[in-house]
């Protein structure tokens, strides 16, 4: 597994938020978090930082049931930071 | 801002609709959100669509309605994206948009623009008061069925289970080869014992009670006990401790779970012995526990699932109706085995007084959901969850194919099943 393996899932999670279907999301969102967690020493320390605030953000959403909120953070804040992350790795 | 121009669009073809609208009082929070590259509404804490991009969210949404579709149904008004999206298509002549709340509807035409759309031929308004069924091909928004309000209750939950549909599949599907292994430790029962269709073809009586484990059922023992006789009693498993508790012996019981644990949470502390009259009827991926522990006679049955496809066409048993819930099959029992009347007691669907079972069940689920609710029998929110809401609508499609048969509901405490009778006047 890896970033792009990543990206994948969070991409996948947001995409079933978006359809209603959150048991399937919530599936993937649990997968994509365990392999966040793994990924997180591989970030800046920023970016680790700014991962975690997200991911709170994420667990908060969706305990009130705002699905589209989690859709919306998983695929423009916590995606880019691992395609940034990524470039960074590429150009270094 | 926008709500008298959209209500007046809205007059112009449903007048009633933009009555009930006006009249219809404010959520609890509204926010316009605006710090976002898209602006959007917050209704009760919740986004009804995208803040970054609404309309690539609404052609995600839209995916679910076929291209080729001339007719749809979009489900939930939001902040109109989704109407908006499928209306770009050149096929569709129809579009139907069914307001799941007429707050959460009335606080977005009040706060957004919604007159391009509303504006279209094609279009028609339309609540739950007059859709009660779910029609295909559909999309949602689904920010509207976390608030859709009471009168919308049955369709939100129809909508949901078809949406999780996929889900349950492939839980299903990874199950397969346990359920598989459960059915080979169990052939030499399945090969020995008799056929559930012996019950179908030897009329047992006209009037069937089927006893769930809700917590209304120990409303029902002193009745039970009045009347015994006078009722073909089929238990649910999990209600078979509190029954023997209070006196009372099933002459059925229906088991159908795979968990692994069933056999000590329904059977394990009781004397067998007790269920000595009671008839076992069982789907083959029960816990072999249970069906060498039985005293009684034991019938094979199996649900539609197609995991039994192999063991039914080498020790045919007949099927019976199963979604998910034990409720199913022994409803269907008593359907099949002849029934007229059929009172459901303890039928709860939901944690009427903060409890999921019936005390002395030995089963209970810890959490009271409360994001979850069913209207009751008195019209009154019930915490649930989403597998009880999808396990009652799926038992109200069954009812709505067998109007031969008279359904009664013991509990007005429990969710409202539709189809049925209240119980009052029958028993008490």
């Amino acid at each position: 597994m890896n970033q792009a393996d990543l990206r994948d899932r969070l991409a996948e999670s947001s995409r079933f938020f978006r359809l209603g279907m959150e048991a399937l999301g919530s599936a993937r969102l649990r997968r994509a978090i365990d392999l966040l967690i793994v990924e997180l020493p591989k970030l800046s320390a920023d970016q680790c930082r700014e991962a975690q605030i997200q991911l709170s953000h994420v667990l908060a959403a969706q305990e009130r049931r705002d699905f589209l909120l989690v859709a919306d953070l998983l695929e423009y804040q916590i995606a880019p930071l691992l395609s940034s992350s990524q470039k960074s790795g590429e150009e270094g | 801002m926008y709500l008298e121009q959209n209500l007046k669009l809205i007059a112009e073809r449903w007048p009633d609709l933009a009555a009930r609208l006006r009249q219809a009082s404010d959520p609890e929070q509204v926010e316009v959100v605006s710090n976002a590259p898209e602006r959007t509404l917050m209704v009760d804490g919740v986004h009804l669509s995208s803040r970054y991009d609404r309309l690539r969210e609404a052609r995600i949404q839209a995916e679910l309605v076929p291209v080729q579709s001339s007719h749809a149904h979009v489900y939930g008004l939001a902040a109109g994206d989704l109407p908006r999206v499928l209306l770009q298509r050149p096929e569709i002549e129809t579009l139907s948009v069914v307001l799941m709340s007429l707050q959460v509807a009335k606080a977005s035409l009040g706060l957004l623009d919604h007159s391009d759309w509303l504006n279209d031929p094609r279009i028609t308004l339309l609540t739950a008061a007059t859709e009660q069924e779910l029609h295909f091909p559909f999309a949602c928004a689904p920010a509207c069925l976390y608030l859709a309000d009471d009168e919308s209750a049955r369709l939100r939950d129809l909508l949901q289970l078809e949406l999780a549909t996929p889900f349950i599949q492939r839980f299903h599907k990874v199950r397969a080869g346990k359920y598989l292994d459960r059915i080979e430790e169990n052939k030499k029962f399945i090969e020995q014992d008799a056929a559930v269709t012996d019950f179908f073809t030897c009329p047992m009586s006209r009037d069937m009670v089927v006893a769930a484990a809700g917590p209304t059922l120990a409303d029902h023992f002193t009745w039970l006990l009045k009347n015994r006789r006078q009722f073909f009693l089929i238990a649910v498993d999990v209600s078979v401790k509190s029954l023997l508790t209070a006196g009372l012996v099933p002459d059925v019981v229906v088991s159908i779970d795979a968990s692994p644990k069933l056999f000590e949470k329904a059977f394990g502390d009781i004397d067998m012995q007790r269920l000595m009259p009671a008839d076992l009827v069982y789907f083959p991926v029960v816990d072999k526990k249970i069906l060498s522990g039985w005293p009684g006679r034991r019938f094979v049955a199996y649900g539609g699932n197609e995991v039994y496809k192999q063991i039914a066409e080498k020790y045919p048993g007949g099927e019976l109706f199963s979604s998910g819930s034990v409720i199913h099959p022994a409803v269907d029992l008593a359907v099949k085995a002849g029934a007229a009347r059929i009172i459901l007691l303890g039928a709860d669907f939901s944690f009427p007084g903060g409890r999921s079972h019936v005390e002395g069940a030995g089963v209970s689920l810890n959490t009271v959901d409360t994001e979850n609710w069913v209207l009751n029998g008195k019209g009154r929110r019930v915490p649930t969850t989403p597998n009880f809401r999808g396990y009652l609508r799926d038992l109200e499609s069954y009812i709505a194919r067998h109007p031969e048969i008279d359904f009664i509901n013991g509990s007005l405490e429990g969710a409202k099943i539709e189809g049925t009778k209240s119980l009052n006047g029958v028993a008490g």
